[in-house]
């Protein structure tokens, strides 16, 4: 799935004391322990609003929210987020309400509620671009780039994808300019033209390398995989999925390992060595367990799986295991997904003797 | 003091700053609590060692040299004094305070202040190539994405697609609120794509049309006092600076590339750098749609003249061939009452009638010849030849063609022999068509030989194991059959022209002849699938070859 983002609170120079919390939140956001996130954002928002620091407190409330949209509280996120953006209206912070829009809009997303997500992204970049937030901006074409591509409309995604990149490349924002890279290597292999996707995927590499950032060069790598193995470079695609497993493994990202099984199945189901084939599937079956944040995994687990039972001659398995993915995409939302699935299953079923 | 420490603090410091600090950490290791400050070249304090505020009573810098006289510090009673050492023009001065006398050693302070302005030197020189580093890499971030706009352009032919790719693009990547794409059509410009406009749908952009023109990137601002750009079309979509880069490609102009910003903004070099190269994308686009519209048309245009020439060929096959059969019918009939008269049969002629009507029968034969090639050049051309393909006897169709042309090689003296024959298959042909092919050459042969003889030969090319008297399933091969004669030759440069329809060499039309025995006689060949080739040299006569299949396929009808 393609990377949906919102910025840290920018670390500053100065040294009050509401910035001194403000950038220990930011370290411990980056680190990945989101409860202290979470405390420190509340800390710099009590301090920053007894020192009249109201941008600075919109921000650190904002902080929280994601924190909490990180641990899945939804709710709690919301309604920080709406008294984030209430400070920021009620004292004219345009860059702070615009900033608030982007993160609710991530809100409705992670609730599967993508027709309210779509007029907040609108909404934010507006604003940045009214603001010159360029960050903001490609950030905002970034998330609706994500929306279009769930919609399966991948030529918008495509567009959204490389405006993030300009605006990107613009503000400087490296780390970001990676993300917009691997979605748009997912639109492009949407579309099949393999040998882009594979341009975008290397890109994105290349920087995740420069910045020593391992979860992200972890997916990068596995994504690359798909286009090599789709031109027939499986040797290349083999060693692409050995980094991906090395860093995956490193940060313990569980649907990046999964994405890596999946991926050797596809290459050995390739390569015609079909058992191989299913005991990588079955590897990337149990990883993903009955976690409901893995319903996507799942999903394309079963439709590669479905491939492999067609290969082995057993179509009627093939659309028993391709109706479940079509339900788990459903489930989600993810109606183009489901739609392609679907007229998997009616190819398929036409090679089923009567 | 021993300051020796302290200067080798400071040359080992990675800047300024922490050049300040180590000063501070060895002056103290001496005793007192000595202060340093490094003032910037603007007088504003770059670095100190405790964060305390600069005593009031320093003056502003002084003149580049060394180190002038301590000033006592009236803010400290006098019991501090403060040093201070200007670093040179770019690097600002060094200010340090510390109890009175601890400046006595003057040397070596200015062997501190020496050192400080090596390390702020080597600092500067490294921000510059950090500096330099951070253009480098925006730049190949730049380039970088550049190439992927262009990767994904050249995804598609739709002009609209790649100039909306390219609007899009150039927004965020130039930060601005609005693009156009327009192109000149006929001397009008015409916004042809553009994202981020107020206004709904397109309307004509003065401006545009203006930067078209200039060929150069021209710029708006808005006015101070109206707050607007003196542009109607701009100013109503709310633009405060604008930058116009003209569409060029290969010297000519195609539009320009607009883009507005709402706001006050403050146009860079790198903004109309990358606009023109933003700008290069779309004239490519707009050259490229144009070129495959042309493209387009032209093929339109050659199909439709093709349709016209396949009519005009099937309606000129059409008149030949009912112009043929109209005609030898008439012909037919002139040729029977001549042979009537000829024969007396209405009465006994006069010498001079009947050498009159003999003429005209000769005539009228060559005329009747002339309408049956036409006839067989048409239905050859047409398609609808038809061939009867059967074993065949070479032999036996050979000595026909040779018994046909006899009476005219009698006429002009001229010996027509058949050569020693190997033993020759049968072949799978059409036996009337490899008689008329035979007869056409001797014909020939016989009019343009003076002297000397024709001669016939036959030979097998490549059979294998067909060489039986019957034709075998799968048969391959070839046999071949010869006519040479003593005649003048064919120059080089006519021996392929003699095959082409109504072109007869110098001297051959004396000889009689329409021109389109040799023509139909090759396209009767290749039908058969075989060749007729000729192989000749001025005085020294022609051999023509007549290639024949064993087995003629039924797809060469």
């Amino acid at each position: 799935m393609p990377i949906i983002n919102e910025p840290r609170v920018r670390a500053t120079d100065t040294l009050e004391p509401s910035a001194d919390a403000a950038s220990r939140a930011t370290a411990a956001e980056r680190a990945g322990d989101w409860n202290e996130a979470a405390g420190l954002y509340a800390v710099t928002f009590r301090t920053a609003l007894g020192q009249g620091e109201f941008e600075r407190a919109a921000d650190a409330l904002r902080g929280q929210a994601r924190m909490r949209l990180q641990q899945g509280r939804y709710e709690e996120a919301e309604e920080l987020l709406e008294l984030s953006l209430e400070i920021a209206r009620q004292h004219g912070l345009a860059a702070a309400e615009a900033r608030g829009c982007n993160v609710l809009g991530i809100i409705r997303y992670s609730q599967r509620d993508w027709a309210g997500a779509q007029p907040l992204y609108e909404q934010a970049l507006e604003m940045a671009l009214d603001g010159g937030d360029d960050e903001l901006t490609g950030l905002a074409c970034l998330n609706l780039g994500v929306l279009a591509n769930l919609r399966g409309d991948y030529h918008e995604a495509r567009r959204r994808y490389l405006e993030g990149i300009g605006s990107f490349v613009r503000s400087g924002s490296t780390a970001n300019a990676m993300l917009a890279y691997n979605n748009l290597g997912i639109a492009s292999a949407d579309l099949q033209e393999w040998m882009e996707a594979e341009v975008y995927f290397s890109r994105g590499i290349e920087i995740a390398e420069r910045l020593r950032h391992a979860p992200p060069a972890g997916m990068l790598y596995s994504n690359l995989a798909k286009p090599l193995i789709q031109v027939g470079e499986l040797d290349r695609a083999r060693a692409s999925l050995d980094l991906a497993e090395e860093a995956a493994r490193r940060v313990g990202d569980t649907s990046t390992l999964t994405d890596v099984e999946r991926f050797r199945a596809m290459a050995a189901r390739a390569d015609g060595d079909l058992d191989a084939a299913e005991r990588h599937l079955s590897a990337a079956l149990a990883r993903v367990g009955g976690n409901e944040d893995m319903e996507q995994e799942r999903a394309e687990v079963y439709r590669e799986w479905a491939e492999l039972a067609r290969a082995q001659g057993k179509p009627e398995v093939a659309v028993e295991r391709l109706r479940e993915a079509a339900l788990a995409f459903t489930r989600m939302g993810m109606v183009a997904d489901a739609e392609a699935v679907r007229r998997r299953v009616a190819e398929i079923s036409a090679e089923i003797p009567a | 003091m021993d300051l020796r420490d302290a200067i080798l603090c400071i040359y080992e410091s990675s800047g300024p700053g922490p050049a300040v600090r180590a000063l501070g950490a060895a002056l103290r290791a001496c005793g007192g609590e000595p202060r340093a400050w490094w003032l910037a070249r603007d007088g504003s304090v770059a670095a100190s060692t405790g964060g305390a505020p600069l005593p009031p009573s320093i003056p502003p810098l002084a003149a580049p040299g060394g180190a002038g006289e301590p000033l006592a510090l009236p803010e400290d009673g006098g019991a501090a004094e403060a040093l201070v050492i200007p670093l040179g023009e770019d690097d600002g001065a060094l200010v340090v305070t510390a109890p009175a006398g601890s400046f006595a050693d003057r040397g070596g302070w200015d062997a501190v202040g020496a050192a400080f302005a090596r390390v702020a030197a080597r600092h500067r020189a490294y921000e510059q190539v950090e500096e330099e580093r951070d253009t480098l890499r925006q730049r190949a971030e730049e380039s970088e994405a550049l190439h992927v706009l262009g990767l994904a352009a050249n995804r598609t032919l739709d002009p609209d697609e790649v100039l909306t790719l390219v609007a899009r693009f150039t927004r965020t990547l130039l930060g601005a609120h609005y693009v156009t794409v327009s192109t000149l059509d006929e001397g009008s410009i015409r916004t042809v794509a553009a994202v981020g406009l107020r206004a709904q749908g397109p309307a004509d952009d003065p401006f545009a049309a203006r930067v078209a023109a200039a060929r150069k990137p021209l710029t708006l601002q808005a006015d101070a006092s109206t707050g607007a750009v003196p542009e109607p079309f701009h100013a109503a979509e709310g633009m405060r600076v604008g930058l116009g880069v003209p569409l060029a490609l290969f010297g000519e102009t195609f539009g320009a590339l607009v883009i507005g910003y709402r706001r006050p903004y403050e146009l860079a070099p790198r903004d109309t750098r990358l606009a023109l190269t933003l700008a290069g994308h779309a004239a490519v686009a707009i050259s490229n749609a144009r070129l495959h519209g042309a493209l387009a048309q032209r093929t339109g245009e050659l199909e439709r003249a093709n349709e016209e020439l396949r009519w005009t060929t099937e309606a000129k096959d059409r008149f030949f061939a009912s112009m043929s059969h109209e005609l030898r019918t008439p012909l037919n009939s002139i040729l029977g009452y001549h042979d009537l008269l000829l024969e007396g049969v209405v009465g006994t002629l006069e010498p001079q009638a009947r050498a009159f009507l003999e003429r005209a029968q000769r005539s009228t034969r060559n005329l009747l010849h002339l309408v049956n090639d036409v006839l067989d050049l048409s239905k050859i051309e047409a398609g609808k030849l038809e061939l009867v393909i059967a074993p065949m006897r070479v032999r036996a169709i050979v000595d026909e063609a040779i018994a046909t042309i006899e009476p005219l090689a009698a006429a002009r003296q001229i010996a027509v022999e058949s050569a020693l024959w190997p033993p020759l298959p049968l072949v799978h042909t059409d036996a009337d068509r490899v008689r008329q092919i035979l007869i056409n050459l001797l014909s020939n042969a016989v009019k343009f030989t003076d002297q000397g003889r024709v001669t016939l030969s036959a030979s097998v090319v490549d059979a294998g194991a067909a060489l039986a008297p019957t034709l075998a399933e799968g048969a391959h091969g070839w046999v071949e059959v010869h006519v040479a004669d003593t005649g003048p030759g064919i120059a080089a440069e006519n021996q392929e022209r003699i095959f082409h329809e109504f072109e007869q060499i110098v001297g051959a039309t004396a000889r009689g002849g329409t021109g389109l025995g040799l023509p139909i006689s090759r396209k009767l060949a290749r039908l058969l699938g075989g060749e007729l080739t000729v192989q000749s040299e001025l005085g020294h006569g022609s051999v023509f070859t007549l290639r024949l299949p064993l087995r003629a396929d039924a797809h060469h009808q």
